[in-house]
């Protein structure tokens, strides 16, 4: 390597430094606007105005920020379970919207109440700020598949840590964003070969959030179905990592019983939920809402690159394609509520698509498809603007 | 090689947890629910309930006959492969001009989370017969593969309720009976 060589490096390696260090500011700042001397952190959580009245009394008198005349947001409800990390009172369910679903991902629940060292005021500090922490976290494990130091690396890690989705786990103190870090960490032991703390990662992933057992697909080699041995290897992964899932729906099923299989709707007859939403979007056009129209085929177009893309240059060998087609076959499935609302939960429920497209990219030599796949594959950044 | 010790302790571990998923209660023997129904909660409290015999379509049961808006609800324990087996039927208060008709709903609660198991409507006409439910419980009741859940030792909460359908004047209102409900044990 040259002398011009070197000094190259060195000062890609400041420039990736520098954006690093200023996508960071940038996030820290914005969130630093949901900040009162009152309620510390708590406008994160989304608590709403109307159910004030079921707030769970270890919360009810605290210092907390309300959004008044709104039903608030789904981070309450975990904040509220992280005061009952056991699920132990009734009062905890009547906190609920639908307490059988809710109680099934309590892991960030465990993290905030253990953090908050089981007082319920830092508690809810704690699980207002834990989607921060775990943002600052994942940008750094993001590094490991997108050098920083190439203009496409900067492009493809500034367009994932910037997606809607994240912003919006971050807005809300939703389950999203940890649970993206905890499969990225999972992919990077693979990679790294330790399949055995992978399967551990997903394990504790699954108790985040139901669909992150679809992280499994990770941990399951086709290529390695090569002898009994490895089989059976493959099958002790998946089992270990389902042991975590299987204990915790034990204990809930001994309190909510059959409830605890409970979709609600978020499960549909294939492709009804996005139908529906392009139906709206027909629907907003015809009535002159261009905004909200070109902001759902925005993330239908998003969505199509993805998937697309995927499909069409299937790399079975890679722990990121695993996991991003088995994300692909969940989000036709993916019913009506997930898809209401700007951003709809939809675009959290699948950041592992998108960041699965986004590490394919990577393959892409052609420097105009490079650029137009990722331009239409992160087109719902366009969603959701820094915390609108 | 393991220690007579490690051997010992796992042992240990075995019985203990085949003891914590299968210990059994006390002996829980079938109910008759309509000879304790003195034992039940009733809602309204003040409501017009009694037991008697009913004939209906030429079959005689020990019936509860409740207001047309009731519930009735038992505490208690559930025997092993436990089902619940009653009859329902809706009379006319006013035969000369049946109508309505009656909302029969079974659930079952542990003071926590109350599910439903049965809901059945049912017409007040001159010509009623006994309608047959039997629920099997044995999701409630007997041993469970489970680190957590213990039916055996759980005081369950049996919850009849009856709500009228449609607009009946109240001298008219179908009156729901409850036939010969009982628990008890499918073979």
């Amino acid at each position: 390597m040259s002398v011009d060589d070197r000094a190259g490096a060195r000062a890609a390696r400041w420039r990736a430094l520098i954006v690093h260090v200023a996508a960071i500011g940038v996030l820290l700042s914005a969130v630093a606007r949901y900040y009162d001397s009152s309620n510390g952190f708590t406008a994160l959580i989304g608590f709403g105005g109307k159910q004030a009245a079921s707030v769970v009394p270890a919360i009810r008198d605290l210092p907390h920020s309300v959004m008044r005349g709104t039903s608030g947001y789904d981070g309450q409800y975990y904040a509220q379970m992280a005061v009952d990390p056991l699920l132990k009172h009734p009062l905890t369910d009547s906190a609920m919207d639908e307490a059988p679903l809710r109680a099934r991902r309590i892991l960030l629940s465990w993290t905030a109440y253990v953090l908050g060292f089981g007082r319920p005021g830092w508690i809810l500090q704690v699980f207002a700020l834990q989607n921060v922490f775990a943002w600052i976290a994942l940008t750094f494990v993001l590094r490991r598949w997108f050098a920083m130091t190439t203009p496409r690396g900067l492009a493809l890690w500034l367009a994932t840590v910037f997606s809607a989705g994240l912003l919006w786990s971050i807005r809300f103190a939703l389950l999203d964003g940890p649970s993206l870090l905890l499969i990225s960490l999972a992919v990077a032991s693979i990679e790294s070969g330790r399949r055995w703390l992978a399967a551990c990662i997903c394990g504790i992933a699954g108790l985040a959030r139901e669909t992150n057992v679809l992280s499994l697909s990770a941990l399951t080699d086709p290529a390695e179905w090569t002898s009994a041995r490895l089989i059976a290897r493959q099958v002790g992964l998946v089992l270990l990592a389902l042991v975590p899932l299987a204990i915790w729906f034990d204990y809930i099923h001994a309190i909510y019983r059959s409830e605890i299989f409970t979709s609600g709707e978020t499960l549909a007859r294939p492709l009804a939920g996005a139908l529906w939403r392009t139906h709206v979007a027909l629907e907003q056009l015809g009535d002159g809402a261009y905004k909200p129209a070109a902001m759902t085929c925005a993330m239908v177009a998003a969505f199509g690159t993805q998937v697309g893309f995927l499909v069409a240059r299937p790399r079975w060998k890679e722990p990121w394609w695993r996991i991003g087609i088995a994300y692909a076959a969940l989000l036709p499935l993916l019913g009506q509520p997930l898809w209401t609302g700007t951003p709809p939960t939809v675009i959290r429920v699948e950041l592992p698509l998108l960041v699965a497209f986004n590490v394919g990219l990577r393959g892409v030599s052609r420097a105009d498809a490079f650029w137009l796949l990722l331009a239409c594959g992160n087109l719902s950044l366009l969603v959701q603007p820094l915390f609108r | 090689m393991r220690t007579a010790l490690e051997r010992a302790l796992g042992g240990a571990a075995m019985v203990a947890f085949f003891a914590g998923c299968s210990a059994p209660g006390d002996a829980v023997h079938p109910v008759d629910l309509a000879a304790s129904f003195a034992t039940a909660v009733r809602r309204p409290a003040s409501g017009a309930f009694d037991v008697r015999p009913v004939q209906i379509d030429g079959e005689n049961r020990l019936a509860i006959a409740v207001p047309a808006a009731s519930r009735i609800t038992w505490r208690m324990k559930l025997p092993d492969s436990a089902r619940l087996q009653a009859w329902m039927a809706a009379e006319s208060a006013c035969p000369s001009a049946p109508g309505g008709a009656v909302d029969f709903r079974i659930g079952i609660s542990d003071e926590r989370t109350y599910e439903q198991l049965l809901v059945r409507t049912i017409s007040a006409t001159s010509t009623a017969t006994w309608q047959p439910a039997t629920i099997d419980l044995a999701a409630y009741s007997g041993f469970h593969w489970s680190l957590f859940y213990r039916p055996r030792e759980i005081a369950w909460t049996l919850v009849l309720n009856t709500r009228p359908i449609g607009a009946t004047s109240a001298p008219c209102s179908p009156r729901p009976l409850w036939g010969a409900p009982a628990i008890d044990v499918s073979r």
